[in-house]
């Protein structure tokens, strides 16, 4: 039964994410992986979202009340979809040789990564060390009708680092929904299933929005360089929240990208704000990346980003109300503004925690097919477009810079010693970074066609046409240009 | 001409792109093999689940919204003392374990042990009377009084 519940917020999702933002640019094939990635950070993130204020109503014990609730979600998700007019682009972009060679080479790529993620979840199926001491013991309180103590900083024996009252509760209530769902308390095939989805639906994100926004080629190379990231493979299988917290940064990079090109799209600066909401909803460190990504879609929208405030409303408003409900201090943070001021003025903590973030970066591959020089090779072949043709894509640093920049802060203020807290959690900080940072980057270089011949090129077909039945009923209309 | 340099950046491309698939290919391999070999060494890293076997006896016994105390013979220094009392956290939730101190009291308590010992007294020593000895490290106690 859980995993008819998981299929339930999937399919949620995936109706969500097709009625909002309609058909993508390129294959069709290609704007059905688009939305199904896009489901798998919605639909989970509402449905957790939704189950935690059924916990905090009594009824987070209540297969039937969890089951109605998934229902009802795809139901919305359902009416949502319901084609309906609209203008939406339709390109069809056909692919080089070349971008189907990258297809093939990155999907052996993941299969390494599967295969990976299958002897570390069969090595260790309780997952790692903040899996069983945090987001999956929340799950158990939850599932067990004991809500409160997920939020409180009696969990874990008041000890640092393992008391964080106030963390945010997606991974955890949708874990906990599943067990419920399920009638199957604890089992650890739950939150294995679950630490697949949330990877794979940042690799097909990933490859298929550069492969709708500009090749088939690009999305293949993204791909590409995150299946070589030992920084986001190690990851997957430790059932931690971080790789989920990189699915909502790239999400809502992706969909604010997707509304500027649609030139202020309604249904799709909401879909962004939804993202941007459960961005929050996932970690503390989704706080000040939702707080600059909406500020960018105040910049970029004006008036129309009241829809991304409106979108991001049930991600907040979950972190808001737990925020609220949490007992205890958050062990890590200082509680005086004098101990914050002391600690800041400590230069080696400046330059301990810069070179922290340096060694990850290092240690983020293995010298051979490290993703950073591979990413770097790539770049210096295919080259930057002009600025210009990068404008709206370079106001989207902000809010991973925005986000780098307070974890950076967190580090010189923290009270765990800070050598401890480094090494203990800045690959995961760099893990959530990972994919919004390798689809900007690359959304930035020309695709490889541009320095093809002719004839070995992609071609780009495309035109604007108004739709009459919705995302569903559009049809393409020939026209070349330039590729 | 300058067809030809277009024509040689192409290859140069091509070659790129090769050699980026490969070494990408080799990175996501290489990854592969340290996790097998990581959970070939380290199964169950951090006794989560043994502690959902040793401890089964308990939530058997204890209610599932109760309070228990917790005690242990692991020297807190040691690394194992974090990690076995969040182990057992793990297993024992939603029950809430907190190390038994002057303020924390509750009716039951779970002892935790690593090797063989008086555990009645110890139990004793700290106001609770063993109530079972599930004969693997794991002993309930409840409260005197």
């Amino acid at each position: 039964m859980w995993i008819i519940a998981l299929a339930l917020a999937l399919v949620a999702g995936w109706l969500l994410a097709r009625g909002l933002t309609g058909r993508w640019d390129g294959p069709g094939w290609i704007s059905v992986l688009v939305q199904i990635a896009l489901g798998g950070l919605l639909g989970p993130g509402l449905a957790s979202v939704l189950y935690f204020f059924l916990s905090l109503a009594g009824l987070g014990t209540s297969r039937a009340g969890v089951l109605v609730m998934l229902v009802v979600l795809v139901a919305g998700g359902g009416w949502t979809a319901w084609p309906r007019n609209g203008v939406h682009t339709f390109d069809v972009r056909k692919a080089s040789g070349w971008g189907w060679i990258l297809l093939l080479a990155a999907v052996v790529g993941l299969g390494f990564f599967l295969a990976d993620f299958s002897a570390a979840s069969t090595g260790n199926p309780a997952g790692e060390w903040d899996a069983f001491s945090i987001w999956n013991v929340r799950a158990e309180f939850m599932a067990g009708g004991a809500w409160q103590r997920a939020a409180s900083s009696e969990l874990g024996g008041h000890m640092a680092g393992a008391a964080h009252p106030g963390y945010p509760l997606f991974l955890s209530g949708f874990v906990a929904l599943q067990w419920v769902a399920g009638g199957n308390f604890g089992e650890s095939v739950v939150p294995v299933a679950v630490s697949l989805v949330f990877p794979l639906a940042t690799f097909i994100l990933l490859g298929s929005s550069l492969a709708s926004k500009r090749t088939l080629t690009l999305g293949a190379l993204a791909w590409l360089l995150l299946v070589c990231s030992e920084v986001f493979a190690s990851q997957a299988a430790s059932q931690y929240s971080d790789l989920l917290e990189g699915l909502a940064f790239l999400a809502a990079l992706v969909l604010l990208d997707r509304a500027a090109a649609l030139e202020g799209s309604t249904r799709v600066i909401f879909a962004a704000g939804l993202a941007i909401g459960l961005s929050a909803w996932v970690k503390n460190e989704g706080l000040p990346f939702a707080l600059a990504a909406l500020a960018i879609a105040g910049w970029r929208f004006h008036g129309k980003a009241v829809w991304a405030l409106v979108g991001a409303l049930p991600g907040l408003l979950a972190v808001a109300v737990l925020k609220l409900v949490a007992t205890g201090h958050e062990a890590v943070f200082p509680s005086t503004v004098g101990e914050t001021v002391l600690k800041l003025l400590t230069p080696g903590r400046w330059w301990q925690a810069l070179l922290g973030f340096g060694k990850a970066v290092v240690d983020a591959g293995d010298p051979w097919g490290h993703p950073v020089l591979l990413g770097l090779a790539l770049v210096l072949m295919l080259r930057f477009m002009p600025a210009s043709e990068r404008k709206s894509a370079r106001l989207l640093w902000v809010p991973v810079v925005v986000t780098a920049l307070a974890e950076y802060g967190l580090y010189l203020v923290t009270t765990a010693d800070l050598t401890w807290h480094i090494a203990s959690s800045v690959e995961r900080l760099l893990a959530q970074l990972w994919p919004p940072l390798i689809w900007l980057v690359l959304s930035s270089v020309y695709p490889p066609e541009h320095y093809f011949a002719s004839g070995d090129e992609g071609e780009l077909v495309g035109v604007r046409v108004p739709s009459r039945k919705g995302p569903g009923g559009l049809k393409a209309r020939a026209g070349r240009t330039t590729g | 001409m300058a067809q030809r340099q277009g024509s040689g950046r192409a290859a140069a491309v091509k070659a790129v792109l090769c050699v980026v698939a490969l070494l990408a290919i080799y990175g996501s391999l290489n990854s592969y093999q340290t996790s097998v070999e990581n959970a070939r060494q380290f199964p169950d890293a951090y006794g989560a689940d043994r502690a959902r076997e040793r401890f089964r006896g308990v939530i058997e016994k204890i209610p599932a919204n109760a309070e228990l105390g917790y005690f242990t013979d692991i020297d807190p220094a040691q690394t194992a003392y974090v990690s076995t009392f969040l182990a057992a956290q793990y297993a024992l939730a939603p029950r809430l374990v907190e190390f038994l101190d002057d303020k924390a009291k509750p009716e039951f308590a779970v002892g935790n042990f690593s090797r063989a010992g008086d555990f009645k007294g110890m139990g004793e020593a700290r106001g609770y009377e063993l109530m079972t000895d599930f004969g693997n490290g794991v002993v309930l106690y409840k409260r005197h009084g």
